[in-house]
């Protein structure tokens, strides 16, 4: 069962575009969308600066699932609806089991919890709400999308900080191969409430700078930490022969490889997960380092992290020798959301032959990358290796193709 | 002051997203498509607002809108009953 899955339909909620075409559009023109946080008065906190999600349409989702959901749920649900409504995909009409779900998630539903947790800390446990018990849990975007379109499929949810968004198209690619006919994968995670917010600035890898273009610039010799935003994308997978018998109306490409690695904590002369988790995922593929024609970077905007990343895509391609790209700069990180964000762009990219600038980023020239800064680039794109990595040593690679 | 069924839509609205539409009485919450989650969401928050204890069993026997109402409006007589002999 090792059949190919393809892309059939993608659903974007971005702190720069709401819905692919809007995301896509802002991005390959280097339009980003950080700003200096508006949800809640942050001018006390050490960073300041996020990729917020403004004007989510709500009014897309039934009145009945508002009291019950964090805005991550909101914004997973409506994702999840775009997805399939570019899948052309009705969920009723397919097998019972036939559809599953898997995504990823970095802390759950922390605005829903912190309300709840004032709640409990100045009325009491008769005032927390039932909601709670599923609300702030990490499983919960999984749990509602299944339940909103009756998706008996498996199910599931992958918890690895920034790795697992691509981790979930792992899952989803072998929930496929073993039978499921389509899967939904990706995630949507939001930070943006003072609990939350108080959580980031303790990894201390947020920007203090109260600049939106100076707040987040990976490779840059500038570079001082980043910034956290919220959004995600959730993608409608499908075994490839299925899309085609059911004559869906796109297919954006393949998930063609994967692999995950843990860094080898302090063992002297390891190999270093990022390099092991992207060659694993390139041999999965069964594509060479010369056949990748962009990398979609993790990005962290730490100097050390820069280091190791870079001398991975060194050590793979060589010095400069794959562009390399960082939309994120555009959005902020998204947690466990930022790498499903990063899996759509990479099939854009692959339909449109451009690859989306790194914008505000003057590149350090001593990490030896083809950054692309300024503009987008116009260049034939079929194969494109996505890299993400988590708090506590994840690491994960994933490989996209076209068609 | 019984609590009515106008009182119970406009609970249901708050906390279930939708006010109860108009003679739906003696229609099970469950066909009205509310899981028993909500249905403890509305039993604790009716609780508060009206300062009475339904039980935990309270979910399962408010099988219909009459029924929860039934129940909280014995719950108070009792709780009124019970302050004025106290007095």
């Amino acid at each position: 069962m090792n059949g190919p899955v393809a892309v059939s339909g993608i659903g974007v909620v971005a702190p720069n575009g709401l819905g692919t075409e809007q995301y896509w559009t802002a991005t390959v023109n280097g339009r980003g969308g950080l700003r200096p946080v508006s949800r809640f008065d942050a001018s006390d906190y050490p960073a300041r600066v996020a990729g917020e999600v403004t004007d989510l349409p709500v009014e897309l989702l039934p009145g009945r699932l508002l009291p019950q959901t964090d805005p991550m749920t909101r914004m997973a649900l409506i994702a999840a609806d775009w997805a399939l409504s570019d899948a052309d995909l009705d969920c009723a009409s397919t097998p019972e089991y036939g559809v599953g779900v898997v995504t990823a998630s970095s802390c759950g539903g922390f605005e829903f919890g912190q309300r709840e947790l004032g709640n409990l800390w100045r009325e009491g446990p008769r005032h927390v709400s039932a909601y709670q018990s599923f609300a702030w849990f990490y499983a919960v975007n999984s749990g509602q999308i299944s339940i909103r379109h009756g998706l008996r499929g498996p199910a599931g949810v992958l918890v690895a900080d920034g790795a697992g968004g691509l981790d979930a198209f792992a899952q989803a690619r072998r929930l496929v191969r073993r039978g499921t006919p389509a899967v939904l994968a990706g995630a949507a995670d939001s930070r943006l409430c003072p609990w939350a917010w108080v959580a980031e600035q303790a990894s201390g890898q947020l920007s203090p700078a109260s600049d939106p273009c100076r707040a987040y610039l990976p490779f840059d010799a500038a570079a001082d930490g980043n910034v956290a935003g919220e959004g995600g994308a959730i993608l409608v997978l499908e075994d490839a022969d299925s899309l085609a018998r059911r004559r869906a109306p796109y297919c954006y490409g393949l998930i063609a490889g994967h692999a995950a690695a843990f860094d080898p904590g302090t063992r002297v002369g390891a190999e270093p997960g990022l390099l092991r988790a992207a060659s694993a995922a390139l041999a999965d593929a069964g594509v060479s380092a010369a056949d990748v024609d962009a990398v979609f970077a993790d990005g962290a905007a730490i100097h050390d992290l820069d280091r190791a990343e870079a001398d991975t895509i060194a050590a793979l391609f060589g010095p400069r020798g794959v562009p390399v790209t960082v939309p994120r700069t555009m959005t902020g990180r998204l947690g466990a959301a930022g790498a499903p964000l990063d899996v759509a762009a990479a099939l854009l990219s692959i339909r449109d032959n451009i690859i989306p600038p790194t914008i505000n980023v003057t590149v350090d020239d001593n990490y030896k990358l083809d950054l692309v800064t300024g503009e987008a680039r116009e260049v034939p794109v079929h194969t494109a290796l996505i890299l993400a990595r988590g708090h506590g040593g994840f690491n994960s690679a994933l490989v996209v193709t076209g068609p | 002051m019984p609590v009515t069924i106008d009182d119970l839509a406009t609970t249901m609205a708050e906390v279930a997203g939708e006010r109860l539409p108009a003679d739906v009485l003696d229609t099970t919450f469950v066909d009205l498509g509310y899981d028993s989650v909500v249905m403890m969401e509305v039993i604790a928050t009716l609780e508060r607002a009206h300062d009475v204890r339904l039980g935990d069993d309270a979910v399962r026997e408010a099988t219909t809108p009459r029924a929860l109402l039934t129940l909280i409006n014995d719950a108070k007589a009792g709780t009124e009953a019970a302050g004025r002999s106290a007095r």
